[in-house]
């Protein structure tokens, strides 16, 4: 009986938080539902902000059909995990008049969170960021691909991209000659 | 999209390509046309040039001229700067004893480091090492770096400090086997170009790089032609029998009524990007 006393209580807050509509439920373009704190959501996301705002948010699953599931779980996961982190100690104490980076560097978690994606997941990911206007997770995604591309060649940034290399040996070469302060050989 | 590729909307290849050094994305134009054409269209500094920056120390006004190295040492643009300090020289990273100071050469302000990193070997070898300044142009940030000089002028470590973020110096190793690790060439100085600061091995051709961004210590080989011809000459160091070119390379800098002054040049990078080196190192 203990237990029945306890599985009523949980639905009965399960009730309660859906009628204060702490959350909202997002769908994926393959129809799964997650669930996002709904200040979470709004304070990161100028998209999914302004469809609160305006009302457009459907209790049973809000229709983003440009996010497969696999990208929408990783912006849940990323706003929950956001909801939760203390902002780290400021950095930048001192008194030194000369500037500090326009870029705010990603925290320690935001790295953790990017360095366990896929390279799928990643561009996914950054795609999803861009399309629901969540600007830190795309500063934090961009970084992270820019932290990629970084110590390879073009070759090697042809293969993780999928690209094909559609110049000619005298197009390349014209580039080359431009690229005299460019400390690299290849 | 597995398997077919990543197509980044151009917006979204913009914002990455922009977070890149500005060589290593004008680099990238050698991937594809697509990747070209938005580096030359979207990315603003398609006319990034080298010129050179001197700095003339004189009594009764200094002065500090930029040249434009692509027509062959033109000046372009010239001005006295009001410093009331009196030095010798200018040099942006000052050190003295156990102090350091970097200086702003125009406005002569100075800013307190904390103490330099300190080892026996190199006391005892009165060889305080090379102190270099960098900018990194995309995070914005002002770095000075320390290459000491242990014996036989080898480099295992170098030290760096961050301004406005480290509260000490950061010791970055020097991994760059397989050649009995990296030396510093102590006849030319270190210098900071586009987000990276190059110094000369001193018993290979190699030239060694420090990305100021990641701090990883790179270095390639035979291009220390290219090193001598874009920077030797620039800075008047002279690594080993260069010194007749880096005399020619003053001469071009200096007229008569400058030639009692002492001259500081540096290689100096412009490009069309919201650089803030200017703004705040004269704020």
């Amino acid at each position: 009986m203990e237990v029945d006393k306890g599985k009523g209580e949980a639905e009965e807050t399960r009730k309660v938080a859906e009628a204060d509509r702490d959350t909202v439920t997002l769908k994926s373009s393959d129809g799964k539902l997650f669930e996002v704190s709904k200040e979470a959501a709004a304070r990161l996301s100028t998209v999914l902000a302004g469809m609160i705002a305006g009302g457009s948010i459907d209790d049973n699953g809000t229709d983003l059909k440009q996010i497969g599931s696999e990208a929408l779980e990783n912006v849940v996961d990323y706003c929950n995990k956001h909801a939760n982190s203390i902002p780290s100690a400021a950095l930048i104490s001192s008194s030194i008049s000369f500037n500090t980076a326009p870029f705010k560097e990603p925290e320690e978690w935001e790295r953790k969170f990017v360095d366990r994606l896929s390279h799928d997941a990643l561009f996914d990911l950054v795609e999803a960021a861009n399309f629901l206007g969540m600007e830190r997770l795309l500063d934090v995604t961009c970084h992270k691909i820019s932290e990629m591309m970084k110590g390879k060649s073009p070759d090697q940034i042809r293969e993780v991209f999928n690209i094909k290399n559609d110049y000619t040996k005298e197009e390349l070469e014209e580039i080359r000659q431009e690229l005299a302060w460019a400390f690299y050989d290849d | 999209m597995a398997g077919e590729g990543y197509s980044l909307p151009d917006d979204l290849l913009v914002l990455i390509l922009l977070l890149l050094p500005t060589s290593l994305r004008r680099r990238f134009r050698l991937v594809c046309k697509r990747w070209r054409d938005i580096v030359n269209e979207r990315t603003p500094e398609l006319q990034i040039t080298t010129k050179i920056l001197a700095f003339i120390s004189q009594h009764g006004g200094s002065r500090a001229l930029l040249f434009d190295t692509k027509s062959g040492g033109r000046r372009r643009l010239s001005w006295k700067y009001p410093c009331s300090h009196q030095r010798s020289n200018v040099a942006l990273v000052g050190t003295s004893f156990s102090t350091i100071t970097v200086t702003n050469p125009i406005t002569g302000e100075t800013q307190a480091l904390p103490p330099a990193p300190r080892s026996p070997e190199w006391e005892q070898m009165r060889a305080p090492g090379k102190y270099a300044f960098g900018y990194h142009p995309t995070t914005g940030r002002y770095k000075v770096v320390h290459i000491p000089c242990g014996r036989r002028q080898v480099v295992n470590a170098l030290q760096v400090f961050t301004l406005g973020v480290d509260t000490s110096w950061r010791a970055v190793p020097v991994d760059t086997t397989p050649d009995g690790g990296a030396t510093y060439n102590r006849l030319c100085d270190a210098i900071s170009v586009d987000g990276w600061t190059y110094w000369l091995d001193a018993f290979s051709a190699r030239v060694m790089a420090l990305d100021l961004d990641g701090e990883s210590v790179s270095w390639s080989w035979g291009m220390m032609r290219l090193y001598q011809h874009k920077v030797d000459d620039l800075t008047g160091g002279g690594g080993g029998g260069r010194r007749s070119s880096a005399a020619k390379g003053r001469e071009l800098l200096m007229n008569e009524d400058e030639s009692n002054g002492v001259l500081t040049t540096f290689a100096y990078v412009e490009t069309l990007e919201p650089i803030q080196a200017s703004s705040s190192l004269s704020s």
